[in-house]
């Protein structure tokens, strides 16, 4: 993704023009990876505003303009994991809760094609947002523990458990995961 | 011994990479790697809704560019006070200079109904014209009034010296 180093310098100075095409150009891609992990709509939008509104007033915290994106990820990653934790500890959640509008997993055609969508379709949230850490976003185990506050081993073996169900399913094994 | 997942994904060591070359178990999950993160470029981009986008906007900074700006309205509070102060200041000097004008000629006018010889009071009369001049020249509120308050000390002490030299006489 190519974003402009000036609409960040141009934020900084409160230019609201500014904070507009930054929204509206990385606003998808943020809420499509929290919707993807968290599976609601509503949710994944609240998560999404609330990072954008954090960035926005914090924008003096940020040490180089070049790191805007995965600065603005990481504050969303925490905001998921936060919910995530929440959400856990929350008794009174309904069966209602649990109808998780997570499109892929209706989607038969892109989960067939696409072996990202295929396994994170099978994964708890938790586990999505690591699988989705590690694989896309290229964070190492060091720093998926630090932000999950889980171990580093947690990480791995959940990773490499994963990937080699994926790898046993794709020689045959249609149970694997 | 294989590469484990972290150091597959980085790749950027070459004994991992002739290590990888040699090794079909850990090219497989290099391989396997490479094929996710090139399935998360397709998949879809949603859309948050219109409305999200007004929640953010009521939240936005205000512009920076005002932020250090002294307010107006107590900068224009400041120069109304000064212009106040300033009016102010010069109506009261104006009253000043007209309460010694007066009192001026009300000296003046006891000193003629008292029929002053010259010689008693020369000194101070070249003294009075000399004010006089002044006076007549281009001078500030202020100075005005003080040429006219030395002016007025100078009336009164030939008053009160006439008055005296009466009493002894």
């Amino acid at each position: 993704m190519v974003f402009d180093k000036a609409i960040v310098q141009a934020m900084k100075k409160g230019k609201e023009s500014a904070f507009t095409a930054c929204y509206q150009q990385l606003s998808p891609f943020i809420y499509s990876v929290i919707f993807r992990i968290c599976g609601r709509e509503a949710i994944a939008e609240e998560i999404m505003q609330d990072s954008f509104i954090q960035a926005f007033s914090s924008l003096s915290q940020l040490q180089k303009d070049s790191h805007f994106i995965p600065w603005i990820k990481r504050i969303a990653f925490n905001k998921t994991i936060n919910h995530l934790r929440k959400d856990k500890n929350d008794l009174s959640l309904t069966e209602e809760h649990f109808e998780l509008a997570d499109a892929e997993v209706f989607d038969e055609r892109l989960i067939q094609q696409n072996q990202l969508a295929f396994l994170l379709s099978h994964l708890s949230p938790e586990a999505k947002l690591i699988v989705w850490l590690f694989v896309v976003e290229g964070y190492t185990h060091i720093e998926i523990a630090e932000l999950t506050g889980k171990t580093e081993s947690f990480s791995k073996s959940l990773i490499s458990r994963n990937l080699a169900k994926l790898r046993a399913i794709q020689t045959g094994d249609a149970n694997a995961l | 011994m294989h590469c484990s997942d972290e150091t597959l994904i980085k790749n950027n060591d070459s004994k991992v990479h002739l290590h990888v070359k040699e090794c079909m178990q850990c090219q497989q999950r290099l391989w396997q790697l490479k094929q996710l993160q090139s399935d998360a470029d397709k998949l879809p981009v949603f859309q948050p809704s219109e409305l999200a986008w007004q929640k953010v906007k009521a939240n936005l900074p205000k512009d920076n560019n005002h932020k250090y700006r002294f307010p107006l309205n107590i900068a224009a509070s400041f120069v109304v006070g000064i212009m106040v102060t300033l009016v102010g200041n010069n109506m009261w000097q104006n009253k000043a200079i007209e309460v010694q004008i007066a009192q001026s000629s009300k000296l003046e006018q006891e000193l003629v109904s008292m029929q002053l010889t010259s010689s008693f009071i020369e000194d101070d009369l070249w003294q009075l014209s000399k004010i006089d001049e002044q006076l007549n020249s281009d001078l500030s509120t202020s100075e005005q009034k003080e040429l006219w308050k030395k002016r007025n000390l100078i009336l009164q002490r030939i008053l009160k010296a006439k008055n005296e030299a009466r009493e002894v006489i």
